[in-house]
C-alpha cells in the first residue's frame, strides 16, 4: 500500500510541473509591464531609467526559462512572491483566505452528499414512483440552472426580502448555509443520476436475488449489500466534485460577498494582481492533485480489488 | 480497389442510416419540444438586427429603469437601454460564442482523439497522460488562469474553455476510434492500400461522425451556461456587450429596488440551456437505441 502511494506521488510530479509552467508562461505573457507597475508604486511617476533599474533588480530582463527556474525554486521554498496591491506575501494571503473557502466547500459537499444519496437511492429503490419522477425533474433542472442566477434569486429572497442574510457583506453569516445550498443544489443532478444507475445495476445482480431468497431484510440488502458496491464510482466522482466545489466556489463567493480565496482571486484579476492569481491557480492545482490521490487511496481501501491495478 | 469501394460504400450506408435517427427523434415529445425552441432561438439570433425594437447599446439616461411599454417591450435598464433588444442580441452573442468554443474544442479534440486511438502504443500512452493532466483540473480553474493572467476578454474566455474541454471529448473519440479500428472493413481498407490519413479521416471519422455530433449538441447547453457564468464574474465578454451574463451582473446592484432586471436574462439562459439539453438527450436516446 505504502509503495503504491509512493509511486502515485511520483507520477504527480510531471502534472505539477506542467501546471506550474502553464501558470508561469501565462503570467509572463500577460499584457501589463510588471516592472512599470512596480516602478509606478515606488516612484509615483517613474523615469525610464527608474523602470529599467527595477527591471534589472527584479530580474525581469532575464530569459523566461531562467525566471521560471528561479520562481520554481522560490515556490518550493514556500515563497510565491508578493501581492502587487498590498505587498503582503502571497502565501500569507492564501493561508488567510483559504479556511473560508474550505468551510463553504465542505458544507456544500455535506449537502451534496445528503441530497444525492437520498434522491439517488430512493429513486432506484422505488423505480417509477413519485419520488423517482421528482428526482428526474430535479436532475434535469440541476444541469440547466445557472448556478449564479439561482444564487442571485436566493440572495434576493433571503437577503432583500426576508433579511436573513446581508446583501452586502456575507461575513454576518456564521455558517454559509445559503451559499453552500446553492452550490450543492446546482451540482447535485449528475450525482443523483450516477447513484441511481449504479444502484439499479447492482440491485439487478444475482447476489442481491440470492440475499433476498435467503430472507435478508430489504433494508439490509439496500444498505449493506447494494450500497457498498454501488458506492465506488460515486466516491470517485464525489472526490472530483469536491475539487470543483473548491475551485468553483469563486462565483458563489462573489455573489454572497463571502470572503474566501475564490473571491480574492476574482478581485485580484480585476486589480491585475498577477502574483496572487498565479499563487491561487498553483495552490488550487496542487490541492486538486492531492484530492485525486486521496480519493484513489480511499477507493483502494474500500475495494481491495483495485489495489493491484 | 474493389474492396476499397465496398468499404467506402459500407461506411456511407452506415452514415446514411441516420435517416432512421430523425424518425426516432420525432417520436420523443421532449426532444421535439427542445428542437422547436432551439430553432426559435437560432431564428431570433440570426434576425436580431431586424426584430430587436431598439439599439441594444444606446444609452438614454432620461429613460432609466422604465417599465413595460410598446417601445421598450420589457422596460429599460439602469442606463436606459432597451432590455428586450439586449436579450435578443444576447441570444446571438451566446450562440456565436458557444459555436466558437465548440468549433475550437472539436478542432483540437477530434484529431488528437483519432490519432491516439488509431496509433495506439506509445503515442497513445503519451497523449493519454496529457489528457489526464487536463482532466484532473477543474474547468473553472484553467479558465481563471488563462483569462486572469492574460486580459479578460471574449477571445481569452473562448480559448480558455476550449483548452480545457477538448480533453474529455478527445478521450471519448479515442475510445470510439479504437473500437472502429478493430472492425473488418478496416482490414479491407488496409488491404486496399489506403494511407493512414485516408483511413483516419475517410473511414474512422465518417463512421463515428453521428455520435460526435450528438456529443457536441449535449455540450452546447453547458457551454452556454459557462459562458454566461464567466461573463457574469467579469472574466468573459466585457460590458457593454449585450450578453446575458453581463446583464445579470449589472442587475445585481439594483436587486433591492428593481428585481425584475435579474429575472429576464436568467429566464433567457435557463430556457436556452434546457432546450439544448432536451434536444441533446433526445439525440442521445435515438442513437443509443
Amino acid at each position: 500500500m505504502l509503495k503504491d502511494i509512493g509511486e502515485r506521488l511520483f507520477t504527480l510530479i510531471p502534472v505539477l510541473l506542467a501546471v506550474s509552467l502553464i501558470t508561469f508562461v501565462l503570467g509572463s505573457m500577460s499584457s501589463g509591464d510588471t516592472a512599470r507597475t512596480l516602478a509606478e508604486k515606488k516612484y509615483d511617476r517613474p523615469t525610464y531609467e527608474q523602470i529599467e533599474k527595477i527591471r534589472t533588480e527584479m530580474g525581469f530582463d532575464r530569459p523566461v526559462l531562467v525566471r521560471y527556474v528561479s520562481w520554481l525554486e522560490d515556490a518550493l521554498r514556500g515563497n510565491l512572491g508578493f501581492s502587487y496591491s498590498n505587498d503582503k506575501p502571497v502565501v500569507d494571503e492564501i493561508v488567510q483566505y483559504f479556511p473560508k473557502t474550505l468551510q463553504l466547500s465542505l458544507l456544500a459537499l455535506l449537502f451534496l452528499i445528503i441530497i444525492s444519496f437520498t434522491l439517488g437511492i430512493s429513486s432506484a429503490v422505488f423505480s417509477g414512483s413519485l419520488i423517482d419522477k421528482i428526482s428526474r425533474i430535479y436532475c434535469f433542472w440541476s444541469v440547466s440552472m445557472p448556478e449564479f442566477w439561482f444564487g442571485l434569486i436566493l440572495l434576493y429572497i433571503f437577503g432583500a426580502r426576508l433579511g436573513l442574510i446581508s446583501v452586502l457583506g456575507g461575513n454576518s453569516m456564521k455558517f454559509p448555509i445559503i451559499p453552500a445550498l446553492t452550490m450543492s443544489l446546482c451540482s447535485g443532478g449528475i450525482y443523483v443520476r450516477l447513484i441511481r444507475t449504479n444502484m439499479e445495476e447492482v440491485l439487478n445482480k444475482g447476489y442481491i436475488r440470492a440475499a433476498r431468497a435467503k430472507g435478508v431484510s430489504e433494508y439490509k440488502i439496500i444498505t449493506k449489500h447494494a450500497l457498498k458496491n454501488a458506492m465506488l464510482p460515486v466516491i470517485n466522482k464525489l472526490g472530483i466534485g469536491f475539487g470543483s466545489l473548491l475551485a468553483g466556489s469563486a462565483i458563489i463567493e462573489s455573489i454572497f460577498s463571502w470572503n474566501g480565496l475564490g473571491n480574492l482571486a476574482l478581485e485580484s484579476v480585476k486589480l491585475k494582481d498577477y502574483p496572487v492569481v498565479q499563487g491561487y491557480v498553483l495552490f488550487m492545482a496542487v490541492l486538486m492533485v492531492l484530492i485525486n490521490l486521496t480519493v484513489d487511496i480511499i477507493c483502494g481501501i474500500i475495494d481491495p480489488r483495485l489495489k493491484n491495478v | 480497389m474493389q474492396v476499397k469501394i465496398q468499404a467506402v460504400k459500407r461506411s456511407n450506408a452506415r452514415f446514411c442510416s441516420s435517416h432512421g435517427i430523425i424518425n426516432r427523434i420525432l417520436t420523443q415529445k421532449a426532444a421535439v419540444f427542445g428542437f422547436v425552441i432551439v430553432a426559435l432561438i437560432i431564428i431570433i439570433a440570426i434576425t436580431a438586427s431586424v426584430i430587436a425594437p431598439n439599439d441594444p447599446l444606446k444609452v438614454n439616461m432620461s429613460m432609466r429603469l422604465k417599465g413595460l411599454s410598446s417601445l421598450y417591450w420589457l422596460g429599460t435598464d439602469n442606463l436606459g437601454r432597451c432590455i428586450a433588444s439586449r436579450l435578443i442580441w444576447g441570444a446571438r452573442m451566446s450562440l456565436i460564442y458557444s459555436m466558437c468554443v465548440l468549433g475550437l474544442m472539436m478542432a483540437i479534440g477530434i484529431p488528437i482523439g483519432l490519432l491516439s486511438g488509431y496509433a495506439g502504443g506509445r503515442i497513445d500512452t503519451f497523449i493519454m497522460r496529457i489528457i489526464d493532466i487536463f482532466l484532473s483540473l477543474p474547468t473553472f480553474l484553467m479558465a481563471l488562469a488563462i483569462s486572469g493572467m492574460l486580459e479578460p476578454s471574449v477571445k481569452n474566455m473562448i480559448i480558455a474553455m476550449a483548452s480545457v474541454w477538448w480533453a474529455p471529448y478527445a478521450r471519448i473519440i479515442r475510445g470510439m476510434a479504437m473500437q472502429t479500428k478493430q472492425q473488418d472493413f478496416m482490414l479491407a481498407a488496409k488491404a486496399a492500400a489506403c494511407t493512414h490519413t485516408q483511413i483516419i479521416f475517410r473511414h474512422i471519422l465518417r463512421n463515428i461522425a453521428p455520435p460526435i455530433i450528438v456529443m457536441a449538441t449535449l455540450e452546447i447547453g453547458s457551454i452556454i451556461l459557462a459562458i454566461a457564468s464567466f461573463s457574469f464574474i467579469g472574466l468573459g465578454a466585457q460590458p457593454p456587450t449585450p450578453e446575458w451574463g453581463i446583464m445579470l451582473s449589472d442587475s445585481k446592484e439594483f436587486m433591492q429596488t428593481q428585481p425584475q432586471l435579474m429575472v429576464y436574462p436568467g429566464i433567457a439562459i435557463i430556457v436556452t440551456v434546457m432546450a439544448f439539453n432536451l434536444l441533446g438527450e433526445g439525440l442521445k436516446n435515438a442513437i443509443q437505441n
